[in-house]
């Protein structure tokens, strides 16, 4: 009896991550609730007996990947609404008029990866700006990088054309260079 | 098809090929572009940091 409450104490432990990730996903607090509720009642469901905590964690991510992929389908319609932040174009500020399209300013030289991979606020800052990224961009875009799936898939997901998405990868990329830049690579102090 | 191409041009290819194969032409294209251009050659070093950067954070998603 007690290895099953451990079970249940384990699988509740862990409820905030996967509400973090969730929320990050789908950038609605009521779908990341219903998603992770959906994940901790199938883990419930089932309490197989897990060699470790990390072992435990690696599947209930799993099973949130599932949970939050039918919602993203589920509430298709509203999950690719844009805002006028998602219509913004950031070619106009980066490229010039003229027929040469030319970039306005030399882009910033930032150096090695390893001077910022190997630094852990460069994670908590990439983390912030994609969170802070408009919400359709952002859930299109951690579909593709996080839920590590292809453009076909996430176009039938959503329901939304293939040139839809790449308009809306190419400003989600773009936004995200911007804000690391900005909150990162304008500071840097490379390891 | 174009093989002479801007640098808005050669952005857009250059963000698309992280979501698509590129056509041969195309990454010609580039190549032959990035010969001349600082700032596109640039913009392709902080992509591929990007990349390696969300590589990286996928690494520690799943592991932490």
């Amino acid at each position: 009896m007690s290895d099953t409450s451990d079970f249940a104490a384990q699988v509740e432990a862990l409820r905030p991550q996967l509400l973090r990730f969730a929320r990050s996903q789908l950038r609605n607090d009521a779908w990341a609730e219903d998603a992770v509720s959906e994940t901790l009642l199938a883990a419930l469901e089932k309490p197989h007996s897990f060699a470790g905590r990390s072992q435990l964690k690696t599947w209930l991510v799993a099973v949130l990947k599932h949970k939050v992929i039918d919602q993203l389908r589920r509430h298709a319609r509203e999950a690719t609404v844009l805002t006028t932040d998602d219509g913004e174009d950031l070619d106009e500020s980066l490229f010039d008029d003229s027929s040469r399209g030319h970039w306005r300013e030399m882009p910033p030289d930032w150096g090695s990866p390893e001077a910022h991979l190997g630094q852990r606020q460069f994670f908590e800052v990439l983390e912030a700006c994609m969170d802070h990224l408009p919400p359709t961009q952002g859930r299109v875009f951690m579909m593709r990088e996080w839920l590590e799936l292809s453009t076909d898939e996430i176009c039938k997901e959503l329901q939304i054309t293939a040139t839809n998405l790449w308009v809306l990868l190419h400003r989600a990329r773009l936004r995200l260079r911007e804000c690391l830049q900005q909150h990162w690579f304008n500071n840097a102090r490379p390891a | 098809m174009k093989i002479r191409r801007t640098c808005r041009d050669v952005t857009r290819l250059v963000l698309e090929s992280q979501d698509r194969p590129l056509g041969a032409l195309e990454a010609l294209s580039l190549r032959l572009h990035w010969l001349a251009c600082g700032g596109c050659r640039r913009f392709r070093d902080q992509q591929q940091l990007m990349q390696q950067a969300m590589d990286r954070w996928r690494q520690y998603r799943d592991g932490d």
